[in-house]
């Protein structure tokens, strides 16, 4: 286990190592898809290099945008809205 | 050969954990659910068909009807019984125990059970017996979430009860057999309403988010498992093909994961995962083809393990530092390196990583969707698959393990037995991943399926990896604020006020005490619960099954009268009312 947390210290330590070694995967990603070979496509989409990439970066962006725009309009309540609501009666 | 009911070793167990002490107890524990897994897979050997039928009343009940869909499932939650009393083996607090082994045999019952009435009784076994699980955390919110828990599953377990008699008067039989879409009335969308409910289906699923973060460390990684997978093998065994079920299930994977991108308790974002998760079968089971419906029992079996195996990683951070609020933790891989590595493990097996489980039985879900030529459902599923990376697969190691260190301390060693849990679900979510086979040739149908081909490992990488791009990109937006989201547990809460201020005034005023009884919200919950069961009974069902919901009100206002405090005499009252339960539908 120490090795382990050595490991997670010293690339904590190195932001910019990090940060070269995932862009290089992501890198290597886009360019496995261009070779993967395409069995059973079930839409435009599948067709495209770099489809999914786009997808799950879009997605997450989409998704944390909208659920933070909302639960900052709708959902928000202070931790002890349900029990100042007991408190009331 | 003799045949034993599972459900039975574990009622054995159930009553033997308080009557033990010390090591003998421990070997209870262990022993009670290794016997169970035994007798499922001595099951294999069985020649598929009905077991144990008992007749009664004129009532043919069929306790065990052992197929391959069945098998698959008892084999899960067998196994999944013995990681959870691995995990709970340091717990002093017996009740917690029976409580745990009862929920387990309601489960064990429900999945064998071959007629609807065999089913109730055992499905309401699971929901009482899992109430207690909540309420054993002895908080203030524990009881009250408890209570609302309850509440919720007698509405369900009485929706479900309407729809077999309904049916039972339609047909005239109680067996539980697969439905058409096309023959469904209103007794079989009752039914399916009351299955839906335990599914956690929305808008039915506030319950789910509202009571697990709330029950004891221990409680949480039994009840991650059995409510939800028991109502998805019912709606596999009855409902497959529905197609309202693949919409719902597809609108339950985003429903999850836009909650849990906002949430800040580790327990909370887990719980909405979940309805995410079973998002998943559901979608399969209504899509109904072979390819699906396996991808959905796949999902089932390789989930219960890796969600039990998250709850086991973050109950070990609550019960160590004290806090599941993501906003308290942060920093602590030097502290808690063990807890870290297995929720990891389950994080990246619920997020469908190549060589862990989620990635062999997900993706048959998602492809099922596909091959049916679903391209809508399936982009959902697929877009929930982000979500579920974004927030178990990385924000929540991220804000516990790494992040700026928060200066918590563990406050004792991480007992061994829980370490030992988390090593069985662990091995099992990468197993699984490995050699998927394993797992496939135990499903219902035969698979005709390659996870490991070069386009899915390509879309799958990318996914993974743009995700976390998406998530270093929005980092600072991502930190969890300690703040409560409203969900629609609002309506029923707020329902529940309505009433208890309705019922106050002529009340309070001829009887002093009463309004002293009120001031305990478990008390005022009770009452509720059976205002709105006796509103239900003379508004909907009335004349169908008159009088159950008048016990019910009975049993609630006992219940009220009985609350002493001491865990074992509440499930003395339990076991009593099961029995009573018993009578009860058996004699209507």
């Amino acid at each position: 286990m120490s090795a382990l947390v050595n490991l997670i210290s010293y690339l904590r330590s190195k932001p910019n190592l990090l940060m070269g070694l995932f862009t290089l995967m992501l890198g290597v990603f886009v360019l496995f898809d261009a070779f993967a070979t395409r069995h059973g496509a079930h839409f435009a989409g599948d067709k495209v290099v770099g489809f999914w990439a786009i997808f799950g970066f879009g997605g997450t962006i989409i998704m944390t945008k909208f659920m933070k725009w909302f639960a900052h309009e709708v959902l928000i309540r202070p931790l002890d809205f349900y029990e100042k609501k007991e408190g009331e009666e | 050969m003799m045949y034993v009911h599972p459900a039975l070793i574990m009622i054995i167990g159930a009553l033997l954990a308080p009557l033990t002490r010390g090591v003998v107890r421990k070997c209870v524990l262990v022993a009670t659910p290794v016997i169970a897994f035994y007798i499922v897979t001595t099951m294999y050997s069985m020649t598929p068909g009905d077991y144990g039928v008992i007749n009664y009343l004129g009532f043919e009940l069929i306790t065990s009807r052992i197929d391959k869909l069945a098998l698959v499932f008892l084999h899960v939650f067998t196994l999944m019984a013995i990681i959870g009393a691995v995990y709970a083996l340091h717990v002093e607090d017996s009740s917690q125990h029976t409580a745990g082994f009862l929920y387990v045999a309601g489960s064990l019952g429900t999945t064998l059970a071959g007629d609807y009435l065999t089913l109730f009784v055992f499905w309401e076994l699971m929901a009482v017996a899992s109430t207690f699980l909540v309420w054993a955390r002895r908080e203030k919110q524990s009881i009250a979430a408890g209570y609302r828990y309850l509440l919720m599953h007698t509405f369900g377990g009485l929706v479900l009860l309407a729809g077999i008699f309904l049916r039972y008067h339609e047909v005239g039989s109680m067996e539980f057999t697969a439905m058409l879409p096309e023959h469904a009335g209103v007794a079989e969308y009752l039914i399916l309403l009351g299955f839906a409910l335990n599914a956690a289906m929305v808008p039915l699923h506030a319950w789910l988010p509202d009571a697990y973060p709330e029950a004891t460390v221990t409680g949480a990684v039994f009840m991650c498992a059995f409510t939800t997978k028991t109502a998805v093998y019912v709606l596999a065994r009855g409902f497959a093909g529905f197609e309202l079920l693949a919409i719902m299930g597809a609108v339950m994977t985003l429903y999850g994961v836009g909650y849990a991108v906002i949430e800040n308790n580790a327990r909370r974002i887990l719980a909405y995962h979940i309805i995410s998760q079973v998002g998943y079968m559901v979608c399969g089971i209504g899509i109904g083809t072979e390819m699906a419906v396996n991808g959905a029992v796949a999902h089932a079996y390789a989930h219960i393990l890796y969600k039990a195996l998250l709850f086991m990683g973050v109950g070990a951070v609550l019960e160590m530092a004290g806090t599941a609020d993501l906003s308290k933790l942060g920093g602590l891989y030097k502290k808690m390196p063990v807890a870290m590595v297995f929720t990891i493990i389950g994080g990246i097996a619920i997020s469908g990583f190549p060589l862990t489980s989620g990635f062999v039985s997900k993706s048959m879900v998602i492809a099922g969707a596909g091959n049916a030529h679903e391209i809508g459902l399936m982009l959902m599923l697929t877009l929930a698959a982000v979500g579920t990376f974004l927030s178990v697969g990385i924000k929540l190691p991220y804000f516990i393990w790494f992040g700026e260190d928060s200066g918590v301390e563990p406050k004792k060693k991480l007992p061994w037995n829980m370490v030992v849990a988390m090593g069985i679900a662990g091995f099992f979510c990468i197993f699984i991943g490995v050699v998927p086979g394993w797992l496939y040739k135990m499903l219902p149908f035969a698979v005709d399926y390659e996870p490991y081909s070069a386009y899915h490992l390509s879309e799958t990488f990318q996914l993974l990896g743009f995700t976390a791009l998406g998530f270093y990109v929005l980092r600072k937006k991502m930190v969890p604020k300690a703040k409560l989201n409203l969900d629609l547990d609002i309506f029923y809460r707020r329902a529940l006020d309505g009433f208890m201020a309705f019922a106050r005034n002529p009340i309070s005023p001829v009887n002093e005490w009463v309004s002293e009884l009120y001031r305990v919200v478990g008390y005022r919950i009770a009452l509720g619960a059976a205002a709105i069961a006796s509103r239900f009974d003379v508004s909907i069902i009335d004349g169908v099954v008159d009088g159950v919901a008048h016990k019910v009100r009975e049993t609630g206002d006992y219940v009220r009268h009985a609350q002493t405090g001491k865990l074992q005499q509440y499930i003395a009252i339990a076991v009593s009312a099961f029995f009573l339960l018993v009578l009860l539908v058996a004699n209507i």
